[in-house]
């Protein structure tokens, strides 16, 4: 294998000699080099197949904008396929595979495709794999997907982690090179915070890449002084590594940080990659300008390159490109790459000049031929030569293994348009410029059409002085850096008459015919012929092709650049990768967990926990020998029907309402009503929403004249604050009421059974609980176990003689398993919320599947709860026509009537005899168990005109589970219904 | 179980709360975590139109007023937070159960309205030369000394949960959660801590 690395020259370690594979094969690089320059050190132009024609792919630039030489790096859960082999720094042990090949990259059966290429024009899948229809989706959509790859994803864990972080700064800058490290300069010496971000390892942009000189000494000199300047500044962030990829609402910008990229596994405690999300006051957006690529024929061939990046392989890696090169330009940049290669030692057989009447540059002693053009390449693998029509119409062929070609620089104004704005067309650079973004983002050199390094230095400096001034900071203004350099002039080339297919974009493999084509099958608006054409897709988003592109389709439409405009620019900038996105929140960190007082005593009780919005609650607490759930359950009832069970409700909501008008705050947003609640009593209370359908339910107890403790369900809890906040700030900011979620400082248990009270009764201090002191609906503040201060609710879910206790929540661990002695002697046994459900269907109790955001007060049976004495949330909507209709589905019991049948919940209820419709469908079973004490299967149910047909049959229809079977409605109190057991 | 006993208070992180040295094997910890318990934590709500009455109060009985938004203001033996409108915390360490709720409420028990939350909040102190760049990682409050100074007070989130974050010395800060997300919130910023090497007091 041939070596092209030159003898000297490049900003690569010599000394540091990297082993690495690319398609099983070793070879060596140096430290400094990408992937890329290693492997074209190592004399291997082809590096990858193109998307549809498998066409032989090389390295076409130095940088980010990279379409062809896509890789996929590393192996096992870290292979990462489409890694960009110009920007993938090379590291000990590097692994790198082609892709979108078969069996091998140098022969690919799917390069057959190129002879079928008549039927792959643009649009081919839209008229080939038409018909017929049913073949779409079993054959040709997964034969196009095989064949056109871009790597495959992972299916294993990604082992490494991924950070988040936020960033403020009062200047960001986004691009290290010439402007950006001005302007960061500036700001720095001015005391500002600065961030500045580079996407590459070194920062510096296309200075490392080029052979100038600033103030009389090489760039990359300055370079290294400038950061050494920047790294001495304590309010100065250097993020080498990072691409800014998204401009956002605030002047907000999200950037990737690589972390570890460049090495094979990242440092125990060092994530991958971090995830900035960076607030700056103000953004200098010195990103540079794309060389756009010339369109003749075979101009994708592996060898043919951007002039700069051609230049920037001998300048930064000291890699040529080639033996003998030729160099094809329509601007000055051809003309540096002609004299920084010779001066390398490469010989540049000519310089093709397409303007005729091209400035005199200085070539060197490379021979000019201006007014020509290079209509085509020849060779298949690689170049050979080069077909070269002359001014005069003459055809000349020169040979060479490597072509560089310079169509002009487009500004890299993506960011700039993030938020919806366009870019502005400028006839002289032909280029497209950053819109006025205003005073959060001002682009800046080369960004902004200041081509040459002298500008870019000088605009840089007084971008970031007026912006900083505006901040109120007192930038000092120095003479900016010298830099000589030849004044920028491109004469537009959009494309050469070829013979051989000549590519506008090579990652969609995109031809110069493929955009009159769109044109003539009248997708002339840009954004439909992109989606026709594929052009600008994918992962390098056109930053290639896309001006080329639109110059081809503004001719074939008889339109103006300016008049077709761009497609919409969107972030990200470059790909972003899932695992940044996601951070640190995988796994079980993907939602935080919520965990009560009492959960370390669950846990050793071997309770079996639920998800209940973030909460874990315990479900039920097996035993040993028992078969499933349900025999615990059923075990658990029994035990808080006939002595006394536990269970943890800490997740209740609980909100602490204070201040001269609760009561009547109270009275507004319940409706039914509060004044006449004495102190030390509880109350339940119904929420209604404006609509007049209910919102919510719970107790609320009065504590003092001015002072309420109201619990919401669990589901609704930060619902119900919310909504409270909402209705004094907005509704009725007049009252004088304060409210706080007092959830968390509370550990909240029921101790519910007839043997409930001799249970608490060894546990309070200094009261004999019973009906006198204690009666059904107290809620007092009493004081537990020798002084932990608790309050105590005799009130009943389950319907038994039952009490919450609720103790501060630094205590509930101690207080439970105090309970649990307590009760030990009548077999005290915890529940979950299981058996609490049980035992509320079995009272008839409404809860999640009843409060479903459909029912009224009056459907649930609780019309009479809606006070007529005052005007609350949702008292008039409560009353239309269609909330009162006689025929609404209302809360009813029911039963299976067969013995031992179960019923379902979500079971639809028909008429007995009528034919399974929409229009027969009664109304559905909301919630289902299985009934200890009746010892049969009952439900609750919302059905039409329900409450009038206690005792009626009908038919029940399970279309999911295919079941069908006989039930009648009853009461929904299925179990004592006159209440007796709250005060057994 | 002798009455002692029974009134020691347990913090939500139990046992997973073990002191030691964490993460990266450094000299010197860039993070210390400390928590701060048994503490004692009550939310200040003030009373329509009593906001200047109530800073009289506040002033008399604790020595200090209470702060503007955003910031904390020291009285004597009771550090006071502003976490919202009109909103507060008292925060004080050593006093006994209920003992500070009882002292606002003789102070000023009709100018405001006053929940203890002392044992709704886990409480933790992290400082060290990371201790910014840590809590970079959570919060978008930006924590620049110049930005959020040494009585800087926020309403925030980290990871998901709200936190309420106030600095305390010039690399310490005291954060606060729900004790219910305690373990979760816990696991989350120890895992960002590693990278520092930390250390658990």
């Amino acid at each position: 294998m041939t070596s092209f690395r030159l003898p000297t020259g490049g900003l690569v370690d010599r000394n540091t000699t990297l082993r690495f594979q690319f398609d099983a094969k070793s070879f060596t690089g140096h430290a400094g080099d990408s992937l890329a320059s290693a492997l074209l050190a190592n004399g291997v132009s082809l590096m990858g197949r193109s998307f549809k024609y498998h066409r032989p792919r090389g390295a076409v630039t130095g940088g980010s904008a990279e379409p062809n030489a896509l890789v996929e790096l590393r192996t096992g859960a870290r292979r990462e396929p489409n890694t960009r082999a110009t920007m993938v720094e090379l590291f000990e042990g590097l692994e790198a595979k082609s892709q979108n090949r078969w069996p091998s990259l140098e022969f690919d059966v799917g390069a057959i495709n190129q002879l079928a290429s008549p039927l792959l024009v643009a649009g081919f899948y839209y008229k080939t794999f038409m018909w017929p229809k049913a073949f779409w989706e079993k054959i040709y959509e997964p034969l196009i997907r095989r064949a056109a790859g871009l790597g495959s994803a992972v299916h294993a864990p990604d082992p490494d982690s991924y950070e988040k972080i936020y960033g403020h700064c009062d200047l960001l800058v986004i691009g290290g090179g010439a402007a950006g490290l001005m302007a960061a300069l500036t700001a720095g010496r001015a005391g500002a915070r600065v961030m500045i971000a580079d996407e590459h390892a070194r920062l510096g942009g296309a200075l490392l890449g080029e052979n100038e000189t600033i103030n009389g000494k090489p760039s990359i000199q300055w370079v290294q002084e400038a950061l050494a300047e920047l790294a001495s500044m304590k309010e100065v962030t250097i993020l080498p590594r990072t691409t800014v990829f998204g401009w956002f609402d605030g002047n907000i910008y999200g950037a990737l940080e690589r972390v570890n990229d460049h090495v094979a596994t990242p440092p125990e405690y060092e994530p991958r990659q971090r995830y900035w999300r960076i607030a700056a006051k103000a953004a200098i957006l010195a990103t540079g300008a794309e060389e756009r690529p010339l369109v003749f024929g075979n101009n994708d061939r592996p060898g043919v390159m951007q002039a700069s990046a051609m230049r920037g392989l001998a300048n930064r890696y000291g890699v040529a490109a080639g033996k003998s090169v030729v160099v094809f330009t329509n601007n000055h940049s051809g003309y540096a790459t002609a004299r920084d290669l010779t001066a390398a030692g490469v010989n540049v057989a000519a310089l093709i000049d397409s303007r005729a009447n091209a400035p005199k540059l200085n070539a060197g002693k490379v021979p000019v031929l201006k007014g020509a053009v290079v209509s085509d390449v020849e060779g298949s693998r690689n170049v050979k030569s080069v077909r070269v029509v002359n001014a005069d119409g003459g055809v000349e062929e020169i040979a060479c293994d490597a072509v560089a070609m310079s169509g002009g620089f487009s500004p890299v104004v993506h960011l700039s348009c993030h938020r919806g704005l366009k870019p502005v067309w400028n006839e002289k650079l032909a280029a497209f410029l950053p819109p006025d973004t205003g005073k959060e983002l001002v682009a800046a050199g080369a960004a902004a059409g200041n081509m040459t390094l002298a500008a870019a230095l000088a605009d840089g400096a007084e971008k970031a002085a007026k912006l900083l001034t505006a901040l109120g900071f007192k930038p000092k203004t120095a003479k900016p850096p010298q830099a000589d350099g030849e004044p920028y002039a491109v004469s537009p080339l959009w494309s050469v008459q070829s013979q051989h297919k000549a590519f506008v974009d090579f990652q969609n493999d995109v031809t110069a015919k493929d955009l009159p084509l769109a044109a003539r099958e009248g997708y002339k608006d840009v954004e439909l012929a992109k989606r026709y054409t594929t052009l600008g897709m994918a992962t390098d988003q056109g930053k290639l092709s896309n001006v080329n592109g639109i110059a081809l389709l503004a001719g074939a439409t008889g339109k103006s650049i300016a008049q077709v405009g761009t497609t919409t620019f969107r972030p990200n900038y470059t790909p972003v990768s899932f695992g940044a996105f996601a951070g640190p929140f995988t796994g079980h960190h993907f939602n935080p967990v919520r965990k009560t007082p009492m959960h370390a005593w669950a846990e050793e009780q071997g309770a079996v926990f639920v998800e209940a919005g973030l909460w874990y609650r315990p479900q039920w607490f097996p035993r040993a020998g028992e078969k499933g759930w349900l025999e615990s359950v059923t075990r658990e009832v029994l035990a808080a029907r006939n002595s006394v069970g536990v269970c943890d409700v800490s997740t209740l909501g609980k909100i602490d309402i204070q201040g001269p008008d609760a009561g009547e705050f109270l009275n507004r947003v319940y409706c039914n009503g509060w004044s006449t609640l004495e102190v030390g009593k509880a109350r339940y209370g119904l929420m209604l929403r404006e609509d007049g359908v209910v919102f919510d339910d719970g107790t609320t107890s009065r504590l003092g004249p001015d002072h309420f403790f109201m619990t919401t369900t669990t589901a609704n809890a930060a619902r119900v604050l919310t909504h409270l906040e909402f209705c004094h700030q907005a509704l009725w900011p007049e009252l004088d009421v304060q409210y706080v979620s007092v959830t968390e400082q509370w550990g909240q248990m029921a101790i519910a059974g007839p043997k409930a009270r001799a249970t608490l009764q060894k546990l309070v201090d200094g009261i004999t609980l019973n009906d006198e002191t204690f009666p059904y609906m107290a809620a007092r503040p009493v004081q537990i176990m020798g002084g932990i201060p608790a309050r105590l609710f005799r009130i009943s879910f389950s319907g038994e003689h039952a009490y919450e206790l609720s103790v501060p929540a630094d205590y509930a661990d101690a207080v439970i398993r105090a309970v649990m002695h307590a009760g030990a002697e009548f077999n005290i046994t915890p529940y979950g919320t299981e058996a609490l459900s049980v035992m509320r269907i079995e009272k008839g109790h409404v809860a999640g599947g009843e409060l479903n955001g459909n029912t009224t007060a009056a459907d649930l049976g609780l019309g009479r709860m809606m006070s007529t004495k005052k005007d609350y949330i949702g008292r008039m909507m409560a009353t239309r026509e269609g909330m009162t209709r006689a025929d609404r589905e209302v809360f009813v019991g029911i039963r299976p009537i067969g013995q031992g049948q179960k019923l379902s919940a979500g079971a639809h209820i028909l008429n007995v005899g009528d034919k399974v419709s929409l229009e027969a469908d009664q109304g559905y079973i909301t919630a289902v168990a299985y009934s200890p004490m009746l010892e049969s299967w009952i439900g609750l149910a919302l059905v039409q005109r329900g409450n009038k047909r206690h005792g009626e049959k009908v038919r029940v229809f399970d279309g999911l589970r295919g079941q069908h079977y006989d039930a009648e409605l009853c009461d929904p109190v299925h179990f004592d219904p006159e209440n007796r057991r709250l005060h057994v | 179980m002798s009455d002692q006993a029974q009134l020691r208070r347990i913090h939500t992180l139990g046992k997973h709360y073990v002191p030691g040295r964490y993460g990266k094997p450094v000299a010197t910890p860039g993070i210390r975590i400390s928590m701060v318990h048994p503490v004692s934590i009550v939310s200040i709500i003030t009373r329509a139109g009593k906001t200047k009455l109530l800073d009289a109060a506040m002033l008399s009985k604790f020595g200090a007023e209470l702060p503007h938004p955003g910031g904390t203001m020291q009285g004597r033996a009771v550090t006071f937070y502003w976490c919202g409108a009109e909103q507060y915390f008292a925060v004080a360490t050593g006093m006994a159960e209920g003992a500070l709720y009882d002292a606002l409420r003789q102070a000023a028990g009709d100018l405001a309205s006053f929940s203890d939350q002392s044992h709704a909040r886990m409480m933790l102190k992290v400082e060290g030369p990371a201790a910014r760049k840590l809590l970079a990682k959570g919060t978008p409050v930006d924590l620049h000394p110049n930005i959020f100074p040494e009585d800087g007070s926020a309403v925030t989130q980290m990871a998901h949960v709200g936190v309420h974050l106030a600095a305390d010395g010039p690399n310490g800060f005291v954060l606060s959660v729900f004790r219910g997300f305690g373990e979760s919130f816990w696991e989350w910023l120890t895992s960002q801590a590693a990278e520092f090497g930390y250390e658990v007091r």
